[in-house]
């Protein structure tokens, strides 16, 4: 187990604190990572791990329950004589939880923006954890539930327990009223137990695929028979009537099982442990992790009882976090590359449709998981198709292009051949606010003399930050010395276009394949 | 692709103002656009129609007679006298009158009963298994078996080799099929999006933007088969190289795509849909010549665990009309004869149906296979409901047979070499002229 031997003090560097902040958060300016640095490796840690969690978290406007619930909306259309009518009303209501939810996708990219190690109350592991769960646990607006107020309260449950122990979290899954409705539980009654559910909850949520047999399937569903909820404010609600209360026999014990039972059971079982902690160190700490390097981290994971808080203190301090084969091991999701470059940037969201129209053609729209297998991640992130995306995405940032081809991304993809081309596309007022010069004036990063290659390494350090690789780095001082008429000319900060350069500069910087690893 | 070629291409191909004006690296298969109407013509194509969520067989291709099926479908049955009539015990569902068409035409084959040993009901595992043509009871495979195709091609063993040739999906995810040593098949999705745009504000600077750009997405060694390990591996030099290959093969073939799909045109009526509309631009693709010979496109929907009626109806009707149109506008363009669809979905579902008026995940079902060259009618044999295995029907006719079909009928690639196995190809390709 030395690889979990924690790093020697003094190897706490900003880059090995930047590392941290992307992986533990969504990233930062590289003055954050200093501050983090100088904490020292056990306060950094401590700093990100030990927050005050966001209980009772009040519901933005666009979550809060309908007015109207969902009985009396169906009783009042139901009522209205003509068919017209009714499905008028009936995409009304539609329409308006479409907004909600976008609205919602806002509020929670918002708090990612906000996040920092320094802020009283958005914490960044916090929410990269609520984020970690919603892929997990991957349950969808559209379809089923339709509704913004249960996604809103499944995502605060997560966000709670974003540390807990692994029991508590399935506990508290089963009787998650969107998840239950999301995967059919809700109308699955003895009899007739709709197995959706129960076989999720075993081949994604905890034991993994092969861990079970047809009949364990068939006998958790039975025990999970009557988990439902009631429609009318969301809430769970146990219907004795459609429950199984007979004996079942799962994964080789037997009983008259109910759901609690059911979550006892699962992780008792190791293969829960290991697929776990596979998936953890895969999120957070090495991309495909091996069997060797699983067993021992998923032994101490169950025997300390699924303590979260103490493995990611263990992680997060070991050297294998701050190894070659750790450290840019990881694909950024689509989230963590538009925060991540926003954050560095220090701007603020762009227009609500750009934003979210970007992240949807990278392959990650909130609430929206592409199936209950959530985001595959890693190399899933990236084809050819979202690659270019995410190139496009920079070029967004830096320049304010292409801001067209994410808002009608929905029309006619068909038509694409004939849209105008990005060259086409002018500067538009959707652009985001970023001055490199002011931001570099009051970081006090303008000395006298600045030579190309200072200016291209401050760039890589905002950004990249990493020590550059070496093509990196002369590509991108090649570029600083280089005019707007192709000649060679130093960049000045006294220049009046140099924050037009400076941002060609990070498009470029954000255009390679470097930058979409962390 | 050597330099010289590639500058060709570039101001001779069909958009002419080429963007990467210096590169070193193309994907070898665009470099076939220069000798397309030679080569183009005679390409067999293969578009595979992926219906995602398991598609129920049993109400899609509907044994009414069977009184087991009636039993065991109380709410959710599709009477007899509402199918369109295969036979006096056989109907395909209501929404399916384009695909009807077809398959009074002779140009439809309706496999039935389709399968594999050891069914697995999981989504995911059983997709898996459909894109890698493994199965449980041998050891895991992760690369898929048109991935192993084009492999197999670039070792020579296609003797019209396509050298360097690759998958087109056309959608946002790479299906696992074409997964393989290179691990660099196309997903489009936007068209107009497929590119990498230069900010500077004069062209020369634009230039060498662009120079930058494709120097920090080389691939190293510039081979034209990556021998990457296919894709991220926890390896970061590997990773950076499936990275940037994927960069360069999206950029350059992306100019192509783009001119293409503005030169051709749909010659048919087509519904709204994403099914639709990805199969209109694989249209195009194909009477543009296009050098690839598998295309994939997906619809998704398929999961009716509850209230399944009218979403399968729905499901249907428009799989049938993309289908359909699409077919029609190749036989409009005379390109009919080249093309070969294939449609399967990871599993049918449970032939009871649950307590939500819906359906659970199943196992064997039916595939459907279009094309002027085939065989059409039935093939295989009709589920047996008297004979379940845990509430599901046996297969009769294991799904590689049908991939064996395709690849020696159609593709002309030794199936045996591709699956691993002798699997007895079916007679499904019509032999051509």
């Amino acid at each position: 187990m030395d690889l979990l031997a924690p790093l020697p003090a003094r190897d706490f560097s900003p880059y090995a604190a930047a590392h941290l902040l992307w992986r533990a958060g969504f990233g930062g300016t590289w003055k954050e990572a200093e501050e983090l640095a100088a904490l020292g490796l056990d306060g950094a840690v401590d700093r990100l791990v030990n927050y005050r969690r966001s209980t009772g978290l009040k519901a933005p406007p666009c979550a809060e329950p309908l007015k109207e619930s969902h009985r009396v909306f169906e009783e009042r259309v139901r009522a209205l004589p003509d068919e017209r009518e009714r499905e008028k009303e009936r995409q009304v209501r539609r329409e308006t939880e479409q907004r909600n939810i976008r609205e919602l996708q806002i509020w929670w990219l918002d708090r990612f923006l906000a996040s920092s190690p320094s802020h009283e109350t958005i914490h960044p592991l916090e929410e990269k954890l609520t984020l970690f769960w919603h892929s997990h646990f991957a349950t969808g607006f559209q379809d089923k539930i339709e509704e913004t107020h249960p996604i809103w309260q499944q995502n605060q449950t997560f966000r709670e327990l974003a540390l807990a122990a692994f029991p508590d979290q399935l506990r508290a899954l089963i009787h998650d009223p969107a998840m239950l409705v999301w995967l059919d539980n809700a109308a699955s009654h003895r009899g007739h137990p709709n197995e959706n559910f129960a076989r999720e909850l075993m081949e994604l949520f905890s034991t993994g695929v092969g861990h079970y047999s047809e009949t364990d399937v068939k006998e958790s569903a039975r025990a999970l028979t009557g988990y439902g909820i009631d429609r009318e404010n969301w809430t769970f609600a146990f219907r004795e009537d459609a429950h199984d209360p007979d004996e079942k026999s799962f994964l080789g014990q037997s009983g008259r099982f109910g759901g609690d039972d059911i979550v006892r059971i699962i992780t008792e079982q190791p293969a829960t442990a290991k697929f776990m902690t596979r998936k953890i160190l895969d999120a957070f700490v090495c991309t495909q992790p091996g069997e060797d390097l699983v067993e021992p981290v998923a032994d101490l994971y169950r025997a300390s009882g699924y303590d979260l808080k103490a493995l990611f203190h263990t992680l997060f301090r070991s050297q294998l976090f701050y190894s070659a084969q750790a450290m840019n091991s990881v694909v950024k999701s689509p989230v963590l590359l538009a925060i991540g470059a926003l954050k560095g940037m220090r701007a603020k969201l762009p227009a609500e449709e750009l934003i979210l129209g970007a992240l949807r053609v990278m392959g990650q729209n909130l609430f929206f998981p592409p199936d209950v297998n959530g985001w595959p991640g890693g190399g899933d992130w990236i084809n050819s198709n979202t690659l270019l995306v995410r190139y496009n995405f920079a070029n967004f940032l830096m320049h304010g292009v292409s801001p067209d081809e994410f808002k009608t991304f929905d029309r006619q993809v068909n038509r694409g051949g004939n849209r105008r081309t990005f060259l086409e596309t002018q500067r538009n007022p959707d652009a985001v606010d970023w001055s490199p010069k002011k931001q570099m004036m009051s970081d006090g990063a303008v000395r006298p003399v600045l030579s190309n290659k200072d200016i291209a390494n401050h760039f890589l350090r905002e950004f990249l930050q990493r020590e550059p690789p070496r093509d990196l780095s002369d590509a991108i001082t090649q570029l600083a010395g280089t005019d707007g008429s192709g000649g060679r000319r130093s960049m000045s900060v006294e220049d009046v276009n140099f924050d037009e350069r400076a941002r060609g500069l990070v498009h470029l910087i954000m255009s390679s394949p470097d930058y979409q690893l962390c | 692709m050597s330099l010289h070629t590639r500058r060709e291409f570039l101001s001779t191909g069909l958009k002419g103002a080429g963007l990467l004006a210096v590169s070193t690296f193309a994907p070898a298969f665009v470099a076939r656009t220069a000798a397309a109407t030679g080569a183009g013509r005679d390409a067999s194509i293969l578009v595979i129609v992926q219906l995602s969520g398991g598609n129920d067989g049993l109400n899609t291709v509907i044994p009414f007679a069977d009184d087991l099926y009636a039993k065991a479908r109380p709410t959710i049955r599709i009477a007899g006298r509402d199918t369109l009539k295969l036979s006096d015990s056989l109907g395909l569902h209501p929404s399916l009158a384009g695909m009807k068409g077809e398959y009074d035409a002779g140009r439809m084959a309706i496999v039935e009963n389709v399968g594999y040993p050891n069914p697995n009901r999981s989504h995911f595992r059983s997709m898996e298994i459909w894109h890698t043509g493994g199965d449980d009871t041998k050891p895991r495979v992760t690369d898929g078996w048109l991935g192993r195709y084009f492999d197999a091609k670039c070792d020579g063993l296609d003797p019209r080799n396509l050298p360097g040739e690759i998958g087109v999906s056309l959608g946002k995810v790479m299906p696992q099929a074409f997964r393989n040593r290179a691990n660099v098949g196309l997903a489009i999705n936007d068209p107009a999006t497929f590119q990498w745009n230069p900010s500077g504000e004069t062209s020369t600077l634009a230039k060498v933007q662009e120079k930058i750009f494709e120097k920090l997405n080389q691939p190293g060694g510039g081979g034209t088969m990556a021998p990457a390990s296919g894709g991220i591996s926890g390896n970061e030099p590997e990773t950076m190289d499936f990275l940037r290959h994927t960069a360069m093969n999206a950029v350059v073939s992306g100019d192509e795509i783009r001119a293409l799909l503005k030169q051709e045109k749909n010659r048919a009526k087509y519904p709204d849909g994403e099914l639709s509309s990805q199969l209109q631009m694989v249209a195009r693709l194909i009477t543009g010549d296009f050098p690839t010979r598998v295309y994939y496109v997906a619809q998704g929907g398929y999961d009716t665990h509850a209230d399944q009626l009218g979403n399968h109806a729905r499901l249907l009707g428009d799989f049938s009309q993309s289908v359909t149109a699409f077919l029609d506008d190749l036989r409009k363009q005379k390109a009919a004869d080249r093309v070969v669809v294939l449609a399967f979905s990871e599993f049918g579902r449970r032939v009871a149906e649950n307590g939500s008026r819906g359906t659970d995940h199943g196992a064997a079902a039916p595939m459907f296979v279009f094309g002027d060259t085939i065989k059409g009618g039935l093939h295989g044999t009709a589920p047996d409901l008297s004979d379940l295995v845990d509430g599901d029907v046996k297969h009769q006719t294991d799904f590689r047979q049908v991939y064996a079909a395709i690849l020696d009928g159609w593709l002309k690639t030794p199936s045996e070499k591709i699956l691993g196995q002798d699997f007895r190809s079916l007679d499904l390709i019509r032999s051509r002229g």
